[in-house]
């Protein structure tokens, strides 16, 4: 789901900059809970060992039938695991290191981390914790909630970001609207399976080994 | 992963959602000659393994140097 440059048209990319600018600045006076006590220095090399393996996820590609492959995006899969405003940071971030391999362009790298940051991890962290709030009523184990909770909001924030990266290649005239719509939620209606599957299983294991790497527990309300 | 996942086919280098949609519309020539500012400096790096080291390298390194001035920043002013 990275655009290049020279894809979008001069206002949607300078209006997403403006966006996503704002959104770092707020994440960053957001970030005060994160780093609120003496011992949050230890969760940094945490952090960092966490943008590798997103780097690396999504660096590799599985195959799609059709032709296509996917990758993971993982913007809900770090917002469940260290706050919605901390995943804004680490995908920008992460995008720009791969704007310098040519994987996404660096005038689009505002609409990219809009569609990967913003939807994926902040509207997808909202709709996990929603999730949560429906998987609360029933005796299932909260493990089991977080994961299936994780996987379904991946899943969903993936199929909106396809939507809204197909109404940005719709505004600038590359592709019909209709046609860059439908085509990419087409499309990630499939790709959106490896992203459940990978945050799903992600997310389980470290409820498994480190549950208390999962920051956002006290927020998510699971019980 | 990386190691593992070509040899073994688990891994694909077709075109993504949104090439696939745009080779379809467009062709794929349209999309190479598309208009960028500027070359991405490590782009001349063609072997995926090299390329993954560096990237996860990097993107380790700039992200522990971001927050930990984070962390710093927001320690000062308290």
């Amino acid at each position: 789901m990275h655009l290049p440059d020279g894809l979008l048209d001069p206002i949607t990319t300078i209006s997403l900059w403006v966006i996503i600018v704002a959104v770092l600045i707020l994440a960053y006076f957001r970030l005060k809970k994160v780093f609120q006590n003496e011992e949050s220095d230890k969760i940094i090399p945490y952090i960092g060992v966490l943008a590798a393996v997103i780097f690396a996820f999504q660096f590799v590609n599985y195959p799609i039938p059709g032709g296509t492959s996917g990758h993971l995006v993982g913007g809900t899969l770090v917002a469940v695991i260290l706050g919605p405003w901390a995943s804004v940071i680490v995908l920008f971030l992460i995008l720009v290191v791969q704007s310098f391999f040519g994987d996404g362009g660096i005038t689009a790298l505002g609409a990219n981390a809009f569609n990967m940051g913003i939807i994926g991890g902040i509207i997808g962290f909202y709709i996990v914790l929603a999730l949560i709030r429906i998987l609360n009523k029933t005796s299932m184990k909260k493990e089991l909630k977080v994961t299936i909770s994780t996987a379904i909001g991946s899943y969903i924030a993936i199929l909106f970001a396809a939507f809204v990266c197909g109404v940005e290649i719709g505004l600038a005239g590359a592709i019909p609207m209709e046609i860059s719509i439908s085509a990419m939620v087409f499309w990630h209606i499939f790709i959106g399976i490896g992203e459940a599957l990978i945050s799903g299983l992600i997310i389980f294991y470290i409820y498994k080994v480190k549950p208390n790497m999962i920051l956002t527990e006290s927020y998510l309300g699971v019980s | 992963m990386i190691a593992i996942g070509y040899p073994l086919g688990i891994l694909s280098e077709d075109p993504d959602g949104l090439e696939r949609v745009i080779i379809d519309s467009n062709g794929e020539s349209w999309l190479e000659n598309l208009a960028s500012p500027w070359i991405p400096f490590l782009s001349w790096i063609e072997n995926n393994y090299i390329a993954a080291i560096i990237g996860i390298s990097l993107s380790v390194v700039i992200i522990f140097a971001v927050f930990k001035l984070i962390s710093y920043r927001k320690k000062n002013q308290e």
